[in-house]
């Protein structure tokens, strides 16, 4: 079991609005690094295609509860290639504070 | 899993194959996976706890090294409040490694219920690795989106969170918000697919090489399954990590985040009267 002592010390860390003195001076605290970058640059390209099917299927799910197919399959082809677009300047965005 | 029979192909059930039921409950052979996982790792915390010693063994040094090496990932990378979710990257890492490791254990996905079907006989395993279900890793993914829109509300509340959700300016929330639904239920469903994707693709490919040929060649392909389940844990925990700090960066203030955090350097202690060395 974890001592109670070094318990305290890693609950007394997470504090919303304290800072770890030890942590750099990047956007949110973040650092950054090569991790961080890896692990989104691996997520980008499944995210892409994922955002339009889901926008698809978001779209059908609405067409068959209205009954007005095909025209949220539509909004949904373009919603999901907007949140494509969106999730590639939302990484950028973020990647760029860092 | 395989179908062993001569002459015929070689499929994988892509959904866990019920082995038993208790009243509604279905007992999957994933499940079993699971547990196996589960139990593996409270065994090795159970030792880690009773046995360590300041001075580690060479065991207990095999068992702190992923812990260690994982943990010293998150601090680098996971912002200044690294310390709140370090153990839930950690579990997930752990946790998926050991549940990916299972499915390479011989016995598992070939020793099983013969069941005897009208296309051939069908082998039902005891043990699947959890991992290629599909529900298993579902449920991971959903651990990790409650964290991080958790970490979002609990950095910015849950105004702060929504106003972020709706985006500026105002007017443009009718557009703004589905997109950004669209947006995180993609990332739920990009970590869950990624990993079950690439380990039931890495049990067909097992399942295929040893039908075609049984000796030597498959144990190149284990050795392939045994690196890329250590990336997929990886993956999921630094994908897991990164959606947590990046909720963390997304949400913070803009003035906290230009605050300069940098700590000021000590002034160097000045030794005049140091003793030389006669």
């Amino acid at each position: 079991m974890v001592p109670e002592g070094r318990a305290n010390d890693v609950l007394g860390a997470v504090e919303v609005t304290g800072q770890d003195p030890d942590r750099g001076a990047s956007p949110g605290g973040g650092s950054g690094g090569p991790p961080l970058n890896w692990a989104l640059a691996l997520d980008l390209g499944l995210r892409l295609g994922i955002s339009v099917i889901v926008g698809i299927g978001l779209g059908l799910l609405v067409d068959s509860w209205l009954h007005t197919s095909p025209l949220f399959t539509l909004v949904g082809v373009v919603l999901g290639m907007a949140a494509a677009m969106f999730t590639i300047w939302d990484v950028a965005k973020q990647a760029m504070r860092r | 899993m395989p179908i062993f029979a001569a002459g015929e192909l070689v499929t994988v059930s892509i959904k866990a194959e019920p082995l038993f039921t208790i009243g509604p409950f279905t007992f999957t052979n994933s499940m079993v996976g699971a547990l196996l996982a589960s139990a593996l790792l409270l065994l090795m915390g159970w030792y880690f706890t009773r046995r360590s010693t300041l001075v580690p063994s060479r065991l207990q040094s095999l068992l702190e090294f992923p812990i260690e090496w994982m943990a010293g990932i998150v601090e680098t990378s996971g912002g200044r409040m690294w310390r709140g979710f370090v153990t839930l990257v950690l579990t997930f890492f752990l946790m998926i490694l050991v549940a990916n490791w299972i499915g390479l254990l011989p016995g598992v996905g070939t020793v099983g219920e013969v069941h005897h079907a009208e296309g051939g006989a069908e082998l039902v395993p005891f043990v699947r690795p959890a991992s290629a279900d599909l529900n298993f890793t579902l449920g991971l993914a959903l651990i990790a989106f409650v964290a991080f829109v958790s970490w979002g509300i609990r950095i910015n509340g849950v105004r702060g969170y929504l106003s972020e959700f709706l985006g500026e300016p105002r007017y443009m929330a009718p557009l703004m918000a589905p997109i950004h639904v669209i947006s995180e239920l993609s990332r739920l469903i990009s970590l869950s697919m990624r990993l079950f994707g690439n380990v039931f693709a890495g049990e067909v490919l097992l399942a295929t090489m040893l039908a075609l040929v049984p000796l030597a060649v498959p144990t190149v392909f284990i050795g392939l399954e045994l690196i890329f389940g250590f990336v997929q844990a990886l993956v999921f925990a630094l994908l897991a990590m990164t959606y947590i700090t990046l909720a963390i960066a997304e949400h913070a203030h803009p003035d906290e985040d230009s605050s300069p955090h940098v700590a000021q350097p000590a002034p160097a202690e000045t030794h005049p009267s140091a003793p030389e060395a006669a």
